[in-house]
C-alpha cells in the first residue's frame, strides 16, 4: 500500500511541473514575437522616412544647381546680347611703337574670369605689360597697353 | 540695395552717419583702409557696393596677373582698370563691384592684396 502511494504522489508532481513549463513557454513565445512586430514596424517606418529624407535632399540640389546654370545663363546672355545690342564687336590690334615695344587695343566680351586669363596667357608669353587700362561698358570690355618682351 | 552692416575694426574709419536727406533715407555703408608692406602699398576703399583699389609695389612684377585672379576669388566685377610703371614703381588703380550675395570686408581685400604680392616676390626671387 505504501509502495503504491509514493508512486502515485510522484506521477502527480511530475505532471504539475510539465504544465507549467508548458505555460511558461508559451508566455515566453508571445512576448517575444509581439515586440519583435513592433520593433520590425518601426525600422520599417524609420527607412521609409530615411528614403524621403535622402529623396529631399537630391531634390533640393538638383534645385540649386538647375537655379546656379540659369543664373550663368542669364550672365552670358546680358553680356552677349548687349554688345549686339550696341554693335560691339570684338577685336584685337596691335601696332609698333619702337624697337621693342608694342601698342594693343582688345575688345572681348565682359565676363568674369576673361581679363585673368588675358592676363595670365599674356605671362606666360614672357609679355610683360608697362602701361595698362581696361574700361567696362555695354556688357563690353576695352583693354589698351604697351607692352614689351621680358628680357 | 542699401546696406546697413558696419565695420568695427579700430584701425577703419566709418561714415555710417553721413546722409544726404533728399536722396537717402538709409545709411550708406563707407569704410576705407590702408595696408603696407616692405614693398607693396595697397588703399581700399568701400562705398556701398562700390570697391576702389589703389596698389602700389616697388619692383617690376607683372602684378595684373595675381590681382586679377584674386579679384575673382573675392567675387569682384572688375569695371575700370588704370595704371602703369613709374619709376621703380608699378602703380594701379581697380573700381571694382561686389557681386549680390556677396560681402566683403576692406581689411579682408587689403590683407590678400599684401599676401599675394609677397607671396609672388617669393616666388620671383626662387626662379
Amino acid at each position: 500500500m505504501e509502495e503504491f502511494s509514493v508512486v502515485a504522489t510522484e506521477n502527480v508532481s511530475s505532471r504539475q511541473r510539465m504544465s507549467r513549463k508548458r505555460n511558461y513557454d508559451d508566455d515566453t513565445r508571445v512576448y517575444k514575437s509581439k515586440n519583435l512586430e513592433i520593433e520590425g514596424r518601426r525600422r520599417e517606418k524609420l527607412s521609409a522616412s530615411l528614403l524621403m529624407l535622402r529623396g529631399t535632399i537630391i531634390v533640393d540640389a538638383i534645385t540649386y544647381i538647375e537655379k546656379l546654370q540659369y543664373e550663368a545663363k542669364i550672365d552670358e546672355i546680358d553680356a552677349v546680347e548687349d554688345m549686339k545690342n550696341w554693335g560691339i564687336q570684338a577685336e584685337v590690334r596691335v601696332a609698333k611703337i619702337d624697337e621693342n615695344k608694342l601698342w594693343v587695343k582688345i575688345i572681348i566680351e565682359k565676363k568674369r574670369g576673361r581679363f585673368s586669363k588675358l592676363m595670365e596667357a599674356l605671362n606666360n608669353f614672357g609679355i610683360e605689360l608697362i602701361d595698362t587700362n581696361l574700361a567696362t561698358t555695354k556688357g563690353a570690355s576695352l583693354i589698351t597697353s604697351c607692352i614689351q618682351a621680358i628680357l | 540695395m542699401m546696406r546697413r552692416r558696419h565695420e568695427g575694426e579700430a584701425d577703419e574709419g566709418d561714415f555710417s552717419t553721413l546722409q544726404e536727406p533728399d536722396q537717402y533715407s538709409e545709411n550708406l555703408r563707407s569704410s576705407w583702409i590702408r595696408r603696407k608692406s616692405k614693398d607693396t602699398e595697397v588703399d581700399v576703399r568701400i562705398v556701398d557696393n562700390e570697391v576702389t583699389i589703389k596698389l602700389v609695389q616697388r619692383k617690376k612684377i607683372d602684378c595684373l596677373v595675381h590681382v586679377s585672379h584674386l579679384l575673382d576669388q573675392l567675387n569682384l566685377d572688375l569695371q575700370h582698370v588704370a595704371g602703369g610703371h613709374i619709376g621703380d614703381f608699378c602703380s594701379y588703380l581697380f573700381n571694382t563691384k561686389i557681386c549680390e550675395g556677396s560681402s566683403l570686408y576692406a581689411s579682408a581685400i587689403a590683407h590678400k592684396l599684401i599676401q599675394v604680392m609677397d607671396t609672388s616676390f617669393a616666388a620671383a626671387s626662387l626662379a
